[in-house]
């Protein structure tokens, strides 16, 4: 109600009061005359005064139940506050249940409440996220320093005053007639604290999610019976609300609290890869310099002996093959640390392959190890670097023929698959195969079960496999052989490098197909 | 004569450790695995080890532990290419006396090897 609606009220009640009063006292001064005229007549010698002074006396004391009367009436007939502060209260339930952010609701709630219906001070309790508690949310009509201040932990007496009253509309004065003279005083205290005598408690079921707490101005203060259900109705919408946007404030600190944790681990995941990395290098790289100093040394020490000759090119070719040993290192680990995208280009996968397999033939030839191809019709072109596809196959090849021994067979077949887009590489061995226990390490880097092995093979073909947009993986049985399947996504050129491989890594790596497992081999 | 166990995977390294030693009458034998090294120490009762810390599928660790139990008196030193890992930490912990860092001062490590065994009783 604007202050404009208020004072045209006031003067509407007082005229009806003047009125009435005006029509009361005539009357008054009528039936007193007629009953009682004779004996004033006596008494007062028919003195005018003295009657104006028995009526004034009588509209003394009338005007006061009038006036409670006519404030009555106008607040039951002429201006039915319920039902305006009702539909205010309804459109304000609405457009809470829409609002999903916690400061918003807060704020809505307490400005509509004190600046529409004029309550002199409201604030909204609600749960801390963290749970420790309950705090001030937003307030209306006092300032954000002082309900920043307050703190309602669990146990707290006003807590548990609201818990005893259960969903019923807390009111000053009543809470605190109902109680002893010291607990009422305590209690006085904390709802001055509030700047409050009207607690709306919000419940929802049995759980306690906050409260509403008003400053009514005096003259809606004595709240009758129905305006208590109906704030309790009204508590009751705006709880579920609340407790609907709490949740979701929970979920979302929930979720940023697990990528928190998330990001922490895939740092700590590459800190350990560098770790495991710079261990492997510090130590790959050591063996070979030790071989090195320590022969050079021993030499040295005995170049007064007859001997001294045939040591040196002992010594020296040793230093040469140890040097080469530590170069492959480095070039091994540069190959995937390079972190520019190489040059693509359209190529295709077969002639890679049979590229890589002529470089091999003379060792195979040697060890009479049988290659054999098996490519698909129709294979699309593949568009990628070619150096780093020959040593993803070079590097497939050689751990297939450093597993099986002479006279043994490596498959090694290329298929398109045209639903998924997707490359399919296998490469089969008939060796001795990979123990369970070592399966889920051979691509770590500087794993390896031969003592003249670097352990980098794999780990290379993983990384370059891997900026494909594409998987590998290992299958093997003790006994039985090993398969290493590769998936690379057809790369569209038109598309740039990047967003081919997010686009198809996320499915490329899932698809299973029953082609490639275990039970087909080609 | 002080007797020396060297201990590494690479063959290589025991040559060459076994050469100088040998030219400084030591007596010298090598093991070059984890697994062949604890029966070499039993076989062979050296005064010293010299262990390599990252071996195959038994590591330094795991034989310093046998030594240390059954011949608490032999000093093991042990040969690692890092400084920086709790390994070190870990073979102190379990009783090493010593460690170094490859590659190796040979002249170093004899100094070490001798001053380790400077309290022992060498019968000839």
């Amino acid at each position: 109600m604007s202050p404009y609606d208020k004072k045209r009220k006031r003067i509407l009640k007082r005229i009806l009061v003047g009125l009435t009063l005006f029509i009361l006292s005539v009357t008054f001064l009528i039936l007193a005359n007629f009953f009682f005229g004779d004996l004033l007549a006596d008494w007062g010698d028919g003195n005018p005064v003295l009657w104006i002074c028995f009526t004034t006396i009588f509209a003394v004391l009338a005007y006061p139940p009038l006036d409670q009367l006519y404030t009555w009436l106008f607040r039951q007939i002429l201006f039915p506050r319920r039902s305006r502060i009702f539909l205010h209260l309804d459109r304000l339930t609405q457009e809470i249940a829409v609002t999903t952010d916690l400061p918003e609701l807060a704020n809505l709630l307490v400005n509509t409440l004190g600046e529409v219906l004029h309550f002199k001070t409201v604030s909204l309790l609600v749960r801390s996220p963290q749970g420790e508690g309950f705090i001030i949310t937003s307030a209306h009509g006092w300032s954000v320093t002082d309900y920043r201040k307050l703190r309602f932990p669990v146990g707290s007496p006003f807590l548990e005053l609201l818990k005893a009253a259960g969903p019923q509309v807390l009111l000053r004065e009543r809470v605190i007639r109902s109680l002893s003279w010291q607990e009422a005083n305590h209690l006085t205290g904390l709802f001055e604290s509030l700047h409050a005598n009207c607690v709306i408690p919000l419940w929802v079921k049995s759980e306690l999610v906050g409260s509403i707490n008003l400053l009514l101005p005096s003259a809606h203060y004595p709240l009758d019976e129905g305006d208590l259900r109906f704030f309790r109705d009204f508590g009751a919408e705006v709880a579920r609300s609340l407790r609907n946007t709490l949740a979701i404030q929970d979920l979302r600190l929930l979720n940023e609290e697990l990528r928190d944790a998330q990001s922490q681990l895939l740092q700590n995941a590459k800190l350990t890869a560098i770790e495991q990395l710079a261990t492997g290098i510090a130590h790959e790289i050591h063996n070979p310099l030790t071989i090195i100093s320590g022969k050079a040394q021993v030499l040295l020490l005995q170049r007064e002996r007859k001997t001294y000759d045939e040591k040196v090119e002992e010594v020296l070719k040793t230093i040469v093959k140890q040097t080469r040993r530590a170069a492959d290192i480095t070039k091994k680990l540069l190959m995937f640390s390079r972190t520019s995208a190489s040059p693509r280009e359209k190529l295709r996968l077969e002639s890679v392959l049979e590229d890589t397999i002529s470089l091999l033939s003379y060792q195979t030839s040697l060890e009479g190890i049988e290659i054999r191809k098996l490519v698909g019709q129709d294979l699309p072109d593949f568009y990628g670097n070619v150096q780093e596809l020959r040593e993803v196959f070079l590097n497939l090849i050689l751990n297939a023929l450093q597993a099986i021994g002479a006279g043994g067979l490596i498959q090694i077949g290329i298929t398109f698959q045209k639903n998924e887009k997707l490359f399919v590489i296998q490469v089969t061995d008939n060796g001795p195969g990979i123990p369970p226990e070592n399966l889920d390490k051979v691509f770590n880097p500087f794993f390896t079960t031969r003592p003249e092995g670097l352990g980098l093979g794999l780990f290379v073909t993983q990384q370059i496999v891997h900026r494909y947009g594409g998987s590998i993986r290992a299958e093997s049985e003790t006994g039985e052989g090993t398969l290493f399947v590769i998936e690379l996504p057809f790369q569209d050129p038109a598309v740039p490098n990047g967003e081919a491989s997010v686009a198809s890594e996320t499915g490329g790596s899932k698809v299973h197909d029953p082609a490639v497992s275990r039970g087909d081999r080609i | 004569m002080i007797k020396l166990l060297v201990v590494d995977d690479e063959a290589e390294i025991c040559d060459f450790l076994k050469a100088f030693f040998s030219d400084r009458d030591f007596d010298v034998d090598v093991a070059v695995s984890g697994e062949t090294a604890f029966q070499k120490v039993q076989d062979f009762r050296p005064h010293v080890v010299l262990l390599d810390i990252k071996m195959g599928k038994v590591d330094g660790i795991s034989v310093l532990r046998q030594i240390k139990e059954k011949f608490p008196q032999t000093k093991v030193i042990m040969v690692t290419a890092l400084e920086t890992t709790e390994k070190i930490e870990e073979a102190m912990r379990y009783g090493a006396d010593n460690y170094i860092t490859k590659p190796l001062s040979l002249e170093y490590l004899e100094h070490d090897v001798r001053e380790k065994i400077a309290n022992l009783v060498v019968k000839p």
